[in-house]
C-alpha cells in the first residue's frame, strides 16, 4: 500500500513530468533526425549541462530563501578575465582559479551588503552591479577575450569517464551533478537547509523563531557568486579563454532561474527541491540543443522558445500558488501590477 | 511673517530639486575646469557641449517619462531597451526592405510597441507575475522576433540594417534657429513630452490616483480607483514611449541595430530614482526625474570630454544606479525618523 502511494506521488511529482516532457523531446529528435544521436552530440550536450549545474546549485538557493541575483553571469565573466590574465603572468592555475573564487566571494558580499544591510530589492541590486563587473572587465581588456595558457586547465574540461576514446561523459558534468547532490542533500536534511526555506517562506516568522535571515541570506549570496565562478571557470577550460562576454551571451543565470521555477521553486521563495531545478536544467539544455540540431537556420525560434519557457514557467508556477492560496483559504492579494516588495523585512 | 520665510528656504533647500541643482553645478564647474587642465581633452564650455548633451537627453528622456510614469504606480519595466531597439528595427526595415513609407512604418513600429506593452500588462495584471520578470522575459521574447525581423532574404541576420529616407532624417535632424545656437527640434519634442506628463502627474485627477495607488494600493482600491485599468495604460504608454526614444535613436544614426539604447538600459530609471521618484512608488515627479536626467547626462558628457575611456560608462550606469538607490533608502530613512516611524 504505502509503495503504490509512493509511486502515484513520483508520477504526480514534477520532476516526473519535466523528464517525461525532455524524454519526449528525445524521442521526437530521434524521428526527425535520427543521425543527431552521435557520441559527439552527447559530449556536448552533458559538456553545456555541467556549468549550467553548478550555477544551479547556486541560483535555486538563493532562490528558495527569496533572493536573486541578475550579476552572476558578468561577474563570472569578469571573474574568468581574472584568472586568464592571471595564468599569463605566470601564476600556476591552481592559485589563479583561488583567486578568481575569492573574487567571486567579495562580489557576493557586496550584494548581500546592498540587499541586506540597505534593504535595496535583490533584482535591482544586482542588475547594478552586473553592469558595474561588465563595465570594468570590457574595460581592463579593451572587450578583447584573453586566451587561458594553461594547457593543464584546458585539458580539465575534456577529460571523459569512463576514460577511453568512447567516453561519454565529461568530468565537469559529474563535479556539477555531485555538487547538486550535495545541495539537495543540505537543502532536505540539515538544519540550515530547512532554515533557508522557513526564511523563503516568511522572513519575519524565522527572525521570530531565533534564525538570522540576514546571516543565512548573505551567505547564499556569496555562495552563489562562488558557485558562479566555479561554473565560469568550467567555461573558461572549455573555450580556453577568458572575456568580459564569455557568459553574458548564454547568461546561465537565467537558465538556472527558469530551471528552478519549472522544477517547482517558488518564484517568491520558500519551497522546492534541488531534484525538481535539476530536471528543469535537463529540459531546457536538451530542448535547446533538439532545436539547434533539428532547425539550425532558425536562431530566432530557438531563442524565442528559450524566451518563452520561462513565460510558462511563471505562469505555471502563479496557477499553483493560486491552488494553495485558495486551499488555504486566502484569496489572492495585490492587483494593479504593484510589486510585492521582499525588501519590508 | 519671519518664521515663515525661513521655513520655506529651509523646505527649498531640503527639497530634492535644490540638491540636485547643487549637484548639477558641481558637474558643470568640475568638468569646466576640469577639460583644459586635461591634455588631450577637449573643451567642456563650449556651445558644442551644450548642443550635443541636449541632443543625447532625448532618447533616454522619453524612457524616463515612461518609467517614472510607472514607478509612480509602484511599478517598472526592463524591457524598455528591447523595445526601443525593436521598434527601430521595425522603421529601418520598413524602409529599406519592405518599401514602406516613413510615415507608415514608424506608425507600425509605434503599434507593435503599443502590442508589447498590452502584454507586459496582462502578464502583470492578469498572471500576476512581478513587473521586474515579467518585462525581463518579454525582453528576451522581443529579441527573438528581432532576429526574426533582422534575416534578410538570403537567410542571413543582419545586426544592422542601414536605410536612406530623406523624409525621416529631415524631421529627426530639424533645428530650430535662436540666433547662431541651433537648438535641435528632438529637444523641443522632449520639453514639451516632460511639461505634459508633469501636468498630467500633478495636476489631473488621474496624476493624482497613479500616487494613491502607489502610495497604498489597498487604500486606493477601497477608494474605488480601477487599479488594473491605471496599470493597462501606464504599461502601454511605457512601451509606446520606448518606441519612440528607438525611432529617433535610428533617425539619428540611420541604421536599425539589434543593439540599440542597449547602454541606456537603465537611465531612465537611474534619473527617475535621482529625481525623487521613490523605487516603492508613491512620490516624486517628472520636474525632478528631468534634473535628474540633466545630471546624468552631464557627467558621462563630462567624463567622455575629459577622455574617460568609454568602457567605464558602463560601470558608471551601474554604479550610478546603486548610488542613487543607497540615495534614496537614505532620504527614506530620515524622513521616517523625521516623522517617528
Amino acid at each position: 500500500m504505502p509503495k503504490q502511494s509512493f509511486i502515484k506521488r513520483t508520477i504526480q511529482s514534477k520532476s516526473f513530468l519535466l523528464l517525461a516532457v525532455t524524454a519526449g523531446i528525445l524521442i521526437l529528435t530521434a524521428i526527425v533526425k535520427p543521425v543527431a544521436f552521435s557520441l559527439a552530440n552527447g559530449r556536448e550536450l552533458l559538456q553545456r549541462l555541467s556549468y549550467s549545474l553548478v550555477f544551479l546549485c547556486g541560483v535555486s538557493m538563493l532562490l528558495i530563501s527569496g533572493g536573486i541575483d541578475f550579476s552572476l553571469s558578468s561577474m563570472a565573466s569578469a571573474a574568468t578575465v581574472i584568472f586568464a590574465q592571471l595564468v599569463k603572468m605566470k601564476v600556476p592555475w591552481g592559485g589563479a582559479a583561488l583567486a578568481a573564487l575569492a573574487f567571486g566571494a567579495v562580489a557576493g558580499l557586496i550584494n548581500a551588503f546592498f540587499v541586506n544591510k540597505l534593504n535595496m530589492m535583490s533584482f535591482i541590486a544586482t542588475i547594478g552591479m552586473s553592469s558595474v563587473w561588465a563595465g570594468f572587465a570590457a574595460w581592463y581588456t579593451r572587450g578583447m577575450q584573453i586566451s587561458v595558457v594553461s594547457a593543464t586547465f584546458n585539458k580539465i574540461s575534456k577529460i571523459y569517464l569512463p576514460s577511453t576514446s568512447k567516453g561519454l561523459i565529461p568530468l565537469v558534468f559529474v563535479i556539477g551533478a555531485v555538487l547538486v547532490l550535495a545541495y539537495s542533500l543540505v537543502l532536505k536534511f540539515t538544519r540550515f537547509g530547512r532554515s533557508v526555506l522557513m526564511i523563503g517562506g516568511n522572513a519575519a516568522a524565522a527572525r521570530l523563531a531565533g534564525l538570522k535571515p540576514k546571516l543565512v541570506s548573505s551567505l547564499l549570496f556569496v555562495n552563489a557568486s562562488v558557485l558562479g565562478v566555479a561554473g565560469g571557470l568550467i567555461f573558461a577550460s572549455q573555450q580556453k579563454a577568458g572575456g568580459p562576454a564569455l557568459l553574458t551571451t548564454t547568461m546561465p543565470e537565467m537558465t538556472a532561474l527558469t530551471a528552478s521555477i519549472l522544477g517547482g521553486v517558488a518564484f517568491s521563495g520558500g519551497s522546492g527541491s534541488l531534484a525538481g531545478a535539476f530536471s528543469g536544467v535537463l529540459l531546457i539544455q536538451v530542448l535547446a540543443y533538439a532545436l539547434q540540431v533539428m532547425i539550425p537556420t532558425l536562431t530566432w525560434v530557438q531563442l524565442f522558445v528559450n524566451g518563452m519557457l520561462l513565460v510558462v514557467a511563471l505562469t505555471v508556477d502563479g496557477f499553483n500558488m493560486k491552488r494553495r492560496l485558495k486551499k488555504l483559504g486566502i484569496k489572492s492579494a495585490g492587483g494593479g501590477g504593484r510589486m510585492i516588495m521582499p525588501g519590508a523585512k | 511673517m519671519e518664521q515663515q520665510r525661513v521655513s520655506r528656504l529651509q523646505r527649498i533647500v531640503r527639497s530634492k530639486a535644490f540638491t540636485l541643482f547643487v549637484l548639477l553645478a558641481v558637474l558643470i564647474l568640475g568638468f569646466g575646469f576640469l577639460s583644459p587642465v586635461i591634455k588631450r581633452g577637449a573643451m567642456f564650455f563650449h556651445s558644442n557641449t551644450l548642443k550635443t548633451t541636449l541632443q543625447d537627453l532625448s532618447i533616454p528622456a522619453f524612457l524616463a517619462i515612461g518609467a517614472g510614469c510607472l514607478m509612480v504606480s509602484g511599478s517598472l519595466d526592463f524591457s524598455q531597451a528591447r523595445v526601443g531597439a525593436f521598434g527601430g528595427i521595425i522603421v529601418a526595415a520598413g524602409i529599406q526592405w519592405w518599401g514602406l513609407n516613413w510615415g507608415a512604418a514608424i506608425i507600425i513600429a509605434l503599434a507593435l510597441s503599443a502590442i508589447i506593452g498590452l502584454v507586459n500588462a496582462i502578464l502583470v495584471n492578469e498572471l500576476k507575475f512581478q513587473p521586474f520578470i515579467a518585462t525581463m522575459a518579454m525582453s528576451s521574447v522581443i529579441y527573438s522576433v528581432m532576429y526574426l525581423v533582422a534575416t534578410d532574404r538570403t537567410g542571413q541576420i543582419q545586426s544592422t540594417i542601414n536605410f536612406t529616407n530623406e523624409g525621416l532624417t529631415k524631421i529627426i535632424d530639424w533645428n530650430l534657429k535662436i540666433g547662431s545656437f541651433e537648438l535641435p527640434g528632438t529637444v523641443l519634442l522632449l520639453l514639451a513630452a516632460f511639461v505634459v506628463y508633469g501636468l498630467l502627474l500633478s495636476k489631473t485627477r488621474f496624476g493624482r490616483q497613479l500616487y494613491l495607488i502607489g502610495g497604498n494600493a489597498t487604500a486606493a482600491r477601497l477608494s474605488g480607483i480601477d487599479a488594473k485599468k491605471t496599470s493597462y495604460f501606464l504599461f502601454i504608454n511605457c512601451s509606446v514611449l520606448s518606441g519612440l526614444a528607438g525611432i529617433i535613436y535610428t533617425g539619428r544614426t540611420r541604421q536599425g541595430s539589434l543593439l540599440a539604447l542597449a547602454n541606456d538600459q537603465f537611465t531612465g530609471m537611474t534619473a527617475a530614482i535621482l529625481g525623487g521618484i521613490s523605487f516603492g512608488g508613491g512620490s516624486g515627479g517628472m520636474g525632478g526625474a528631468f534634473l535628474g536626467l540633466l545630471v546624468i547626462k552631464t557627467f558621462s558628457k563630462g567624463l567622455a570630454i575629459i577622455n574617460v575611456n568609454t568602457y567605464l560608462t558602463n560601470v558608471l550606469s551601474g554604479a550610478l544606479l546603486l548610488a542613487a538607490l543607497t540615495f534614496d533608502y537614505f532620504s527614506q530613512r530620515s524622513q521616517r525618523k523625521r516623522i517617528g516611524i
